[in-house]
């Protein structure tokens, strides 16, 4: 046998744990090699003292250590939720907000558009209004100047929210 | 910014204060301010700089209040006393399939379809004018006139060559039409009826209500400001496509309303399809009826 072999094996020989043949093996081989010989007192010494050390009692500042671990890491964990539900309700506030603007802005984009017609309609009547200022010329004027102050009202009420 | 705005809202609502009716002059000068103003607050309003500021118009309310101020000068009693009433009546004979166009400015206009092969338009003109003698003088210029050719027949209305603040007039028509002719309308400020065609329907106007009933042939109508009217017969077969950009649309038959940015359409084939109905305002209303 050689001494790595041994030497892998030796605590569990002295523990009583290796049997048959490998355990006559390692007793053949500690007869013959000193230095294995040498290391098995060794590690037999050391064994013994370790059984006769007393009890160790912990000390106090490790309990509160513990303590303080698991409250750090329960802190953690709480402000880890707290933090995404925040994100959370950002994203759903800022997704409202967004798709009212769009809203907003759709609505406003129409009134936009919608004034854009009515100057072409005001011009028109203003054209048919040097031609023949008859009463439904005069009124449709009137309705489509009185349509785009709405519309422009509407585009200022809309700014103002 | 806002000051040089307002300052501009003041000064144009202010020139409208309290205008009594006065010459056409003075009506364009007033309009002129209102305009003006009007288009400085839409130039305003359009810079979205300023609009993402939040820019706070406080001049509207006033603007609506003074808006009131012109509502006198527009829709006044008119102060002419001389109205003249002057009747047009003619009727021609129709070929089957020849199609009518009515061209029209300042009035209404009635269709209804007979079995005969006449068409008969009867036109009132009313003319209100500040003179006997300006009355007569422009009576004589506005007229009805119907121009016969091969392939059609045109009414059209005639207006004075030469417009003046003095005069103001509009023309009725009432049209008796064979119910096989297409026809074909044009206006501008007036209602537009039909009832009863067989043929192909075409109706454009800008500032007054159409209205079609019965109507059994394809329809074509375009609108700007006012309402369109459809009452189809019972159990019509047809193609639907109607489209308004800032208007409403109510139906009665099973179409597919749907809206894409500005413009609410409503599409649908009824029976078969066997006819085509397109109906396009701007800013109109449009109903789809059907008799019961």
């Amino acid at each position: 046998m050689r001494c790595e072999e041994v030497s892998e094996n030796l605590s569990s020989y002295i523990d009583g744990e290796v049997k048959d043949k490998m355990e006559k093996n390692i007793s053949a081989h500690l007869k013959k090699c000193e230095r294995c010989k040498k290391e098995a007192y060794e590690l037999r010494l050391i064994k013994t003292e370790a059984r006769s050390l007393s009890p160790i009692e912990p000390p106090d500042w490790i309990w509160s250590n513990i303590k303080n671990t698991i409250w750090r890491q329960r802190l953690f964990k709480r402000v880890f939720a707290i933090a995404s539900a925040a994100c959370l309700a950002i994203v759903i506030v800022g997704s409202l907000f967004f798709i009212r603007t769009s809203q907003k802005r759709a609505k406003t984009d129409i009134a936009f558009e919608r004034l854009k017609t009515l100057d072409e309609a005001i011009e028109e009547c203003r054209e048919s209004l040097r031609v023949n200022p008859n009463a439904r010329v005069r009124k449709t004027l009137y309705n489509m100047y009185k349509e785009q102050v709405e519309t422009i009202n509407l585009i200022c009420s809309e700014g103002r929210e | 910014m806002k000051r040089i705005v307002f300052s501009i809202l003041v000064i144009g609502c202010g020139l409208l204060e309290a205008q009594p009716y006065g010459s056409l002059d003075d009506l364009t000068a007033q309009l002129d301010s209102l305009t003006y103003y009007l288009d400085s607050l839409h130039k305003n309003l359009e810079d979205r700089w300023l609009y993402s500021k939040k820019i706070r118009l406080k001049g509207i309310e006033d603007v609506l209040k003074r808006l009131e101020n012109l509502e006198s000068v527009l829709l006044w009693e008119s102060p002419f006393k001389y109205e003249t009433i002057k009747e047009f009546k003619q009727e021609i004979k129709t070929t089957r399939g020849t199609p009518v166009f009515i061209y029209h400015k300042f009035g209404d206009i009635i269709i209804y379809a007979s079995d005969s092969d006449e068409l008969k338009v009867d036109g009132v003109i009313e003319l209100v004018s500040k003179s006997r003698e300006i009355a007569k003088e422009y009576a004589k210029e506005i007229n009805v006139k119907i121009e016969e050719s091969e392939d059609k027949i045109k009414v059209i209305t005639l207006s004075p060559v030469k417009s003046s603040p003095a005069v103001h007039y509009q023309i009725n028509l009432k049209i008796l039409l064979p119910k096989w002719s297409p026809v074909v309308v044009r206006n501008a400020f007036g209602d537009v009826e039909i009832e009863g065609i067989e043929e192909r329907c075409s109706v454009n106007t800008r500032f007054g209500k159409i209205g079609l009933r019965e109507i059994k042939g394809p329809i074509e109508v375009a609108n700007k400001f006012g309402k369109i009217e459809l009452t189809l017969a019972h159990k019509i077969s047809c193609n639907i496509s109607a489209m308004t950009t800032f208007g409403d649309i109510e139906t009665d038959l099973p179409l597919k309303i749907e809206r894409d940015r500005f413009i609410l359409k409503a599409l649908g084939v009824i029976e078969d399809g066997r006819i085509w109905i397109k109906l396009n305002g701007k800013n109109s209303d449009i109903y789809i009826r059907v008799l019961k």
